[in-house]
């Protein structure tokens, strides 16, 4: 790989002088190669078929939590407002619906193939991601590091001697992959600005940086820092020069807005703009403030195995960001960097703009985002970082009498030939960075045996899965809503060891008996109410938000209850509650006396249907 | 320190507050002891020299001037440090609260603003040395390179 200097007249030329026809194909050649096997290894880690019917994963509060808003839009209600709201992002909650509408089922196990299909497109273009950004053979390094050894990657996936199961609803690559696609491959458009590749190259990662922004927050406020600090950088460094990196970013603006302009319209257009956009910054604006933010292991200290790695990671990447902007013999701050500079720096910026989601959130799981990034940390740090601080030759009084040229790489930075004595030191350093980070993971992560399992789960639990009888169709509308062969699980949910034919006989008397009256679910006993609302197919009453999920404080849930009491009570028919005490249960007695109450059982305690 | 003991509680300091004093007392006149020696042995200094060797002159000035930048950022983290001590501004309902926006400063003030801090300061240094006769001429280096 060459080291020029990024100025605008190398780019100028560049696309003065274009690569003949001939040379331009064998240039692709590596990235198609690149292409398709990142696409193949995401395909055989946690593509279809998924078999999902034959995961017996009891429904997690995961899931019920955004069941609601499944259900709200289903019966017609705007997405991700009113009661369709949901802390996540708007255009998960869109996707998931459609991708069962049209593509799966509308049932839970539809929901968890709609959800599997979202991994395998996040694990896709993470690798893709890689692939172009590390070139083939550190690509595949890292694609191999992420689905053997680091359990990102194992949220949702095949599991060993087991199904296809994980965190449905919650871990999915695509809540990061825009912020690393962006942060990543940002520098090569800029390399190719100001002509119209590069450009295009800009708008295409924008818009890939809108659509997952719209999927989920994390790839907003990260990408936009990400790529202003990989613009500065380029510029103050005299990697390249202001008319590039300015292309480049309004290139990622313009796509940004390309994906964006719609959805606000569309919003807009149904009044609910300004809804839309409280809700999209709810959850972020308070996390960032302090709600649900913990210290590591809770406030209980719990251990953990990952607990070396959270400790240590912040002032690994520290002293990574310091080594890759310095430049040794001579000591100094390395200028006019070469792409292999570039390409350790980004890596590094994208790890630590993805560990700072855990500073905040600190568990196991929200280092979910961060574990993405550390494999290609580790391969891009073992195989450039020893060469960026030691592979020269010292300079020569001819190179240290030319003066420097802002725009253009020191002499120091020019990569000069090293002695076999030198190049066998920095492969045994290559080889240490290269183990170090492994000492930070759990033990059990990479002896050969956990490697082996990880490797043949999704070819051994395949072949053992279809070798089983299909699951049979579902009679009623209530196991139909749970899905085929769930509906047969010893467990129907995560809070209750109910058994799924026992939850499902209940949803069914819940369906027949409120019908399509509009209903509100105050409670489920240690379940969240947006099970009930899906279960039964009930007909959500146009609530303000929903409180489990968008309502924080205590002046907030103030606010909601006096606006159930006030506009959604006269327009409700039905309130589901397991204590006639709840506050709603309590307006809707005042005001109907009249109401017939049921009560049903689940799990040995009494549930009310309240009617008019 | 003079603004603690006008408004301050008239009596004795807590502790941890009297040994910040004494330490930035302390660092204060070591920095003023190390200023007088500089200028009393410049240009006749073994140890300037031996830096000079090993860290050419503008690289320690961009080294300097990075830190002046960096060290005021500091008071984020402060700040952010003492609303962390204020009960949180609402009573959150199903979620436990910890303000941590001082953890997250600091962790930005120590990975990803030295590097920019470093390499921006660099830039400005480089630009220096061409001593541009305007603001435009500024600018013109710092953004746009240098003229041809």
């Amino acid at each position: 790989m060459s080291a020029g200097p990024l100025a605008d007249q190398q780019a100028s030329a560049a696309c003065d002088t274009a690569p003949r026809p001939r040379g331009r194909i064998r240039a692709l050649l590596p990235v198609a190669a690149g292409l398709v096997t990142a696409l193949g290894l995401a395909w055989y880690a946690v593509g279809p078929p998924w078999y999902l019917s034959q995961t017996p994963a009891p429904i997690s509060h995961q899931e019920e939590v955004v069941l609601i808003g499944l259900q709200a839009v289903a019966k017609g209600h705007l997405p991700y407002v009113g009661v369709a709201s949901v802390q996540y992002g708007p255009g998960t909650q869109v996707t998931v619906y459609w991708l069962m509408r049209h593509l799966t089922s509308f049932s839970v196990v539809g929901f968890r193939e709609a959800w599997a299909l979202l991994v395998w497109a996040g694990v896709s273009l993470l690798f893709a991601v890689f692939f172009l950004a590390f070139g083939y053979a550190r690509g595949l390094a890292a694609a191999v590091l992420s689905a053997l050894v680091y359990p990102a990657l194992h949220q949702v996936a095949f599991q060993p001697g087991g199904s296809f199961n994980g965190y449905f609803g919650w871990a999915s690559p695509l809540r990061y992959v825009g912020l690393i696609a962006l942060v990543l491959l940002l520098p090569a458009a800029v390399r190719r600005c100001p002509s119209w590749p590069g450009a295009v190259a800009g708008a295409v990662l924008g818009a890939l940086w809108g659509l997952t922004s719209y999927l989920a927050q994390e790839n907003l406020a990260g990408g936009a820092i990400g790529a202003l600090a990989v613009g500065a950088l380029l510029l103050f460094s005299g990697s390249a020069r202001w008319r590039p990196v300015w292309t480049a970013l309004t290139a990622v603006g313009a796509g940004f807005l390309v994906i964006w302009t719609p959805i606000l319209v569309f919003y807009a257009a149904h009044a609910q703009l300004t809804e839309f956009l409280r809700q999209y910054f709810l959850f972020p604006q308070a996390v960032a403030a302090g709600a649900n933010d913990t210290p590591w292991g809770g406030f209980n200290h719990a251990p953990s195995p990952y607990t070396h790695l959270f400790y240590l990671l912040p002032f690994l990447l520290a002293g990574l960001a310091l080594l890759a902007v310095v430049r040794f013999r001579p000591l100094g701050i390395a200028t006019g960097w070469p792409p292999e500079r570039v390409k350790l720096l980004v890596t590094v910026l994208a790890t630590a703009l993805l560990y700072e989601g855990a500073l905040l959130r600190s568990d196991a799981s929200h280092l979910t985002g961060t574990l993405l990034m550390v494999p290609a940390l580790a391969i891009i740090t073992a195989t450039e970082l020893p060469r960026l601080l030691g592979a020269r030759r010292p300079l020569t009084a001819a190179d240290q009498a030319r003066p420097p040229n802002p725009g253009r790489p020191t002499p120091a930075d020019r990569p000069r030939p090293v002695g076999p004595g030198r190049r066998a030191l920095l492969v045994l350093a290559g080889a240490a960075l290269a183990v170090g980070p492994f000492t930070l993971l759990p033990s059990g992560a990479y002896p050969p045996s956990s490697l082996r399992s990880w490797a043949a789960a999704p070819y051994l639990d395949r072949h053992r899965l279809a070798a089983a009888p299909a699951a049979a169709t579902p009679t009623t509308l209530a196991a139909q809503r749970v899905g085929p062969g769930l509906d047969r699980a010893p467990r129907c949910c995560q809070g209750a060891p109910v058994p799924m034919p026992a939850f499902i006989r209940l949803m069914q008397q819940i369906h027949t008996t409120v019908g399509n009256r509009p209903a509100y679910v105050a409670d489920f006993p240690d379940e969240y109410p947006g099970l009930v609302y899906f279960g039964a197919d009930l007909n959500p009453a146009p609530i303000s938000a929903d409180p489990d999920s968008s309502i924080e404080t205590e002046p907030e849930l103030q606010a909601f209850l006096a606006d159930f009491r006030t506009r959604v009570l006269p327009q409700t028919q039905a309130v589901l509650t397991d204590s006639l005490k709840a506050p709603e249960a309590q307006f809707f007695l005042n005001k109907y006396p009249n109401s017939q109450r049921i009560t049903l059982h689940y799990n040995g305690q009494p549930y009310y249907l309240l009617l008019r | 320190m003079g603004v603690a003991a006008l408004i301050g509680p008239h009596d004795s300091l807590p502790g941890p507050r009297l040994a910040m004093f004494v330490g930035a007392l302390a660092a204060f006149c070591l920095s003023a002891v190390l200023r007088l020696v500089s200028l009393a042995t410049a240009g006749r200094s073994r140890l300037t020299a031996w830096l000079d060797r090993h860290v050419a002159a503008r690289e320690r000035a961009a080294l300097w001037l990075a830190l002046a930048a960096w060290f005021p950022l500091l008071l984020v983290v402060v700040y952010y440090r003492t609303r962390a001590t204020l009960p949180p501004p609402a009573h959150y309902v199903y979620f436990p609260y910890d303000d941590k926006r001082w953890e997250t400063a600091a962790y930005l003030l120590g990975t990803v603003a030295p590097v920019i801090l470093l390499t921006a300061a660099a830039r400005v240094l480089l630009i220096a040395g061409g001593r541009p006769p305007t603001w435009r001429a500024w600018f013109t280096g710092l953004f746009l390179g240098a003229r041809r």
